[in-house]
């Protein structure tokens, strides 16, 4: 585990001193500014290939697509640079801009404002983050508790008490945040679609009936998997089949 | 019915010599017998013609024309002899070979038969312009044909065959004549040029001069009709379609020439009129041009290219390096050159976003000479800035075709920069609350730039949740609370045991010392006895209530008996009886009462908190 961590905070640093990544990267973003986009999305792919990632790999490479007239790649890569850095105004702009050039323009169904803000706090924050939140949080609350039990002042136990309860919210907060996110994002449950136009069925295969038609860009969430078959949800809350050749996992 | 001289270029050792007329003639025509050898310095003779009456020849001509194809330089020779020829009797005739020989060989020509037709030919009208001659040009080496046997003929000749789309070609029209004067020239649709963009080169009130040619050893006079710049609009193949030619010729009747018409000839021949001319309307028509529009490179194409194909160059300057808010400026844009001029688009000038511009004024300076077109073209922006600052219009690019070295050229002006200065009504105007504000005009939409520079990478699918690593984490601190809890608790348990053990001994301790005390009470040692009372009460103090004895002094022992619940009347008698101790320490006199009431108190003071701590 702690070679682990080594390889975690020491590779990346060697790697970039050294030739590879950071040189395709420096390459691509030359290549970037030249205006040959199909040379640049190749290096970026290379780099994506050897099983790195950063958010701002996959916002340039995003970038590029978007150069390249492929908008459901690019919003692909916007969506992968979100979830590393969720905050990063640049990545929600462009994300923006290229959503509003696609075809299918969804409503998203109103939620009730706790549930709204539960969200936006989950996106605030990368799944890292939170999980090192959730640890944190959590060894806070054993502290309090040391505090609680082995202090003999009133004063001290009835702090320790309530700053004890507040921590065992928030870490269970932050535990639950980091759980679904992970479910999300080992899974890959959200997707893109590549299909220029695709029809989602009613059930797994050919043979379902027709329900609506969406097309090239369209975000959607995975509910389960049949056959090659997802049944997925849109952003209006409507559900349906669909082939997994037709998407691209996030 | 019409018989073409075919030119080739042949290799020198291969020597061919041919002869040609027209196979059908009326009676009384005149026409041409040619004899056509490529090769030069040979020594002709001629055929004995006894059906036909020679009216000249053999005239000799010779063209000689050079090529250079893939480097090799081959030249071709063409020698002609021609008769003039006129047939007097029907029937068809047989002109015998006529011989040549060249270098010691001698060739022998093919024999012609000849029909000589009665009554007449349709008037000859159309000209006898080798198939050849469009492409020829206006050099006309290497161009011969039959035309000598024609009085009046239309003949087209352009400048190139082969032009780029736009490239300027020239055509000209001229009319020869034998010395037959010929009036009320009209041409048919002369203007009209589909396919091409056209400018009259010809000016409409010159008299049309003329220049006597040599053509195929007879001499003629021509004389330019018209001419005309083309601009090829299409690639590909585009005729120049014939122009059809109508004119008056005064046509001499000779007395030995026996008209065509019988009519005509019984008044004609009369001696009376036997040098008379006579009015004739002829109709001519020149030859279809064929054009091989080539298209214009693309691969090198420069990216503003606005169509301009010649030679050309540009100028620009402003009017005014200084100005303030709301002067008008003009930029000035010369366009000079050879070439497609009027066809060249308006260059589109990068002006700051905060002017207000109006389309350019365009006036031309366009020159037609017989050589093509040449002129300026004159663009003049006016803008006028809406605010201050110092402003640079980008250089304006202008590029075009060079056909003559297949390059495409892009010229650029320089760079234009001036300064805008607040002006005087800016001063003036500024009242609080009429400014003019104004809101960021956005001029475009793009997604923002890729992120440079170093790029934190991490390994892809990695997740610290659910890891070995995140456990540990997580079972770290409850692991160093259990271990911290278990030492505090130990040792908190060790100095309680401590503090029970003193507390038990207190009593003991202190009557103990009181003991001692009261022996030097007997001793009358007043100084021992004061220092061991007030060593037991402190003593005493510090076991019993678990108190350091260092912590304890007279103004703190209050203080910290409250603390531990002990009532105040006893605490009270306890600093009295300390204080009392304190004083008879340093009192002289009488001392003994004192030690005894002394003595007596501590005792009682120590049993009644003992009594007190039981209760």
């Amino acid at each position: 585990m702690k070679k682990l961590l080594i390889i975690l905070v020491i590779l990346p640093g060697l790697l970039m001193a050294g030739s590879g990544p950071a040189n395709l990267i420096a390459e691509a973003d030359s290549a970037y500014n030249k205006g040959l986009f199909n040379e640049a999305a190749a290096r970026y792919e290379k780099v994506i290939e050897t099983g790195w990632e950063s958010p701002a790999l996959y916002y340039n490479l995003g970038n590029t697509y978007f150069k390249l007239n492929d908008l459901p790649s690019a919003i692909l890569y916007y969506e992968k640079a979100r979830v590393l850095a969720p905050r990063d105004k640049d990545i929600q702009f462009n994300l923006a801009i290229a959503n509003s050039m696609i075809i299918d323009k969804i409503e998203a169904v109103p939620e009730i404002f706790y549930v709204k803000w539960w969200k936006q706090l989950k996106n605030s924050f990368n799944l890292h983050t939170w999980t090192i939140a959730g640890i944190v949080l959590f060894s806070l609350l054993v502290i309090v508790a040391g505090i609680f039990f082995l202090s003999v002042r009133v004063s001290l136990r009835k702090i320790s008490f309530w700053s004890g309860i507040v921590l065992l919210l928030l870490a269970a907060a932050s535990f639950s945040i980091t759980y679904s996110k992970y479910r999300v994002e080992a899974n890959q449950l959200e997707a893109i679609v590549f299909h220029p136009t695709i029809t989602v069925k009613s059930s797994p295969g050919q043979a379902g009936k027709d329900l609506f038609v969406i097309h090239e860009g369209t975000k959607v969430y995975i509910l389960d998997e049949h056959n090659d078959w997802c049944n997925i949800r849109i952003a209006n809350g409507s559900a349906g089949w669909l082939p997994a050749g037709s998407i691209k996992r996030i | 019915m019409m018989i073409f001289m075919v030119i080739q270029w042949v290799s020198a050792d291969e020597i061919e010599f041919t002869a040609s007329a027209r196979n059908q003639v009326s009676l009384g025509d005149r026409f041409q017998l040619t004899y056509t050898v490529n090769a030069k310095g040979g020594d002709f003779s001629g055929p004995e013609i006894a059906d036909f009456r020679t009216l000249s020849g053999p005239n000799m001509s010779t063209s000689e024309s050079y090529q250079v194809i893939n480097g090799r330089m081959s030249q071709s020779v063409t020698v002609n002899y021609i008769y003039y020829l006129q047939a007097f009797k029907e029937g068809t005739f047989e002109i015998p070979p006529a011989s040549v020989s060249i270098g010691g060989t001698t060739y022998q020509s093919n024999a012609l038969r000849i029909e000589v037709l009665k009554g007449n030919l349709p008037e000859r009208s159309v000209p006898k312009t080798p198939p050849g001659q469009g492409q020829a040009g206006q050099t006309e080496a290497g161009t011969s044909g039959d035309d000598a046997g024609e009085d009046v003929f239309l003949r087209a000749l352009i400048s190139k065959k082969d032009p780029y789309i736009g490239e300027e070609v020239i055509v000209t029209y001229k009319i020869y004549t034998a010395n037959i004067p010929i009036s009320n020239i009209n041409i048919e649709n002369l203007a009209s040029f589909p396919g091409f963009w056209s400018t009259s080169l010809t000016d409409d009130k010159k008299q049309i001069t003329t220049e006597t040619e040599m053509i195929n050893g007879r001499e003629y006079s021509s004389g330019v009709l018209y001419r005309t710049a083309l601009f090829p609009q299409k690639a590909g193949e585009i005729t120049i379609q014939p122009k059809k030619l109508t004119c008056t010729a005064q046509v001499r009747v000779q007395g030995t020439q026996k008209s065509r018409n019988p009519f005509f000839d019984s008044f004609f021949d009369d001696p009376f009129f036997s040098s008379q001319y006579r009015n004739v309307r002829l109709e001519m028509e020149s030859e279809a041009i064929t054009l091989k529009v080539k298209p214009l490179p693309v691969d090198t194409k420069p990216a503003g290219f606005s169509g301009a194909v010649g030679r050309f160059s540009i100028q620009g300057s402003v009017d005014q390096r200084v100005l303030s808010v709301n002067d008008a400026i003009t930029l000035k844009l010369v366009i000079s050159g050879n070439g497609n001029l009027e066809l060249i688009n308006t260059p589109e000038i990068n002006w700051p976003p905060d002017f207000e511009t109006y389309e350019p004024k365009i006036s031309k300076n366009i020159r037609t000479t017989p050589a093509g077109i040449s002129g300026s073209r004159t663009y003049e922006y006016l803008a006028i800035p809406r605010s201050a600052g110092e402003f640079t219009i980008d250089p304006v690019e202008f590029s075009y075709f060079d056909p003559g070295t297949n390059r495409y050229h892009v010229l650029s002006t320089k760079a234009f920069t001036f300064t805008v200065e607040k002006g005087e009504q800016d001063i003036a105007g500024y009242t609080y609350g009429t400014m003019n504000q104004e809101g960021i005009r956005y001029l475009g939409q793009d997604i923002r730039y890729i992120k440079t520079g170093a790029h934190t990478l991490s390994l892809k699918n990695h997740y610290l949740f659910g890891s070995g690593l995140f456990f540990l984490l997580l079972a770290l601190p409850p692991a160093l609370l259990l271990f911290f809890a278990f030492m505090i608790l130990r040792a908190r348990k060790r100095r309680l045991n401590k503090a029970l053990v003193r507390n038990r001994k207190a009593t003991r301790v202190a009557r103990k010392n009181l003991k001692k005390s009261r022996e030097f009470l007997k001793e009358q040692k007043p100084e021992a006895f004061y220092a061991e009372i007030s060593r037991a009460l402190w003593g005493y103090l510090s076991d019993k209530f678990n108190i350091p004895l260092s912590d304890l002094s007279m103004e703190s022992v209050n203080i910290r008996l409250t603390a531990k619940g002990v009532n105040p009347e006893i605490i009270e008698r306890f600093t009295g009886v300390l204080d009392k101790c304190e004083f008879a320490r340093f009192a002289p006199g009488d001392s003994t009462s004192l030690m005894n009431d002394i003595y007596n108190d501590s005792i009682s003071i120590i049993s009644q908190i003992e009594g007190a701590l039981r209760s």
